[in-house]
């Protein structure tokens, strides 16, 4: 069994990898990952300090926006009844105008009629 | 510790045991890479360079164990691989010594790694244990039963091998 171990002992003795192993090891050590390139791209202050005045532009924008849809529906909901109140208005006038031309016609044939 | 220091020298070690087990020169090197990827992160938290050599067998021979357990539908032939230039040697006979890496790449995987640890790395069963994280009983009855059936089929093939 002695003779067969110190066999394993040559056999399985280390063996170098490739020449350029190590460097190719270093390389991609020194690689960033892509994380680290992500975070490197927000990384400057100016770069930042643009983000942020982008977001608050958003949602500024954002509230902007909907303050004034909200107005314009209001301001059409205010015409839209101003618009019936003159309809319903513009009905009665025309009920009385046919009530006061029917009392002259019948006035003038009472006139006619003396 | 300095990293490329740390890479040059362990880097036929860290080879050296994922090839034994994996016997695949590509595979090995792709397994010593992420090792040493690995280590690269991992460095803040060891403590000695004893400490880094012992992290290093355990990663490599786990994720060496990992790899033949993926792949062993995709084996490849032992006698076709083709094999790491060992540092010359006037002792021994080398065809014995391709014969024998070659019956090691039979061996189940863990019986593998144990051999390749003892041998390679010159560990005691108790370190073995330590980094596969086995009892070392468990150990001791693997290396044992893997130099029984070394020996069996060395001697079928090559002839008496003497005790």
């Amino acid at each position: 069994m002695k003779h067969l171990e110190d066999e394993l002992r040559r056999a399985l003795r280390r063996a170098d990898p490739s020449p350029d192993f190590a460097a190719r090891v270093l390389a991609k050590v020194g690689e960033p990952t892509a994380w680290d390139k992500l975070r490197a791209w927000f990384a400057p202050p100016i770069t930042r300090w643009a983000m942020a005045a982008v977001l608050v532009a958003a949602v500024g924008g954002g509230a902007a926006y909907e303050h004034e849809r909200r107005e314009r529906e209001r301001g059409e909901m205010a015409k839209e009844q101003v618009m019936t109140a003159l309809r319903i208005a513009g009905a009665k006038v025309r009920v009385v105008q046919q009530k006061v031309n029917e009392i002259g016609a019948q006035e003038a044939e009472e006139t006619n009629g003396l | 510790m300095d990293f490329a220091a740390l890479v040059r020298q362990h880097q036929a070690m860290v080879f050296s045991v994922a090839y034994h087990i994996v016997h695949d020169r590509a595979s090995a090197e792709d397994i010593a890479q992420e090792v040493f990827l690995q280590l690269h992160r991992s460095l803040a938290k060891l403590e000695s360079p004893e400490h880094v050599l012992y992290w290093l067998r355990r990663t490599a021979s786990h994720r060496a164990i990992d790899y033949v357990r993926k792949n062993a539908s995709t084996h490849v032939a032992l006698d076709e691989a083709p094999e790491p230039v060992a540092p010359e040697s006037h002792e021994g006979d080398p065809m014995l010594a391709k014969r024998l890496r070659t019956l090691v790449g039979t061996l189940p995987e863990k019986s593998r790694a144990i051999v390749v640890l003892r041998y390679q790395e010159d560990m005691s069963p108790d370190e073995i244990a330590g980094v596969l994280d086995l009892p070392v009983g468990t150990v001791k009855s693997h290396l044992h039963r893997a130099l029984a059936m070394l020996r069996d089929k060395l001697s079928r093939t090559l002839g008496e091998v003497s005790a």
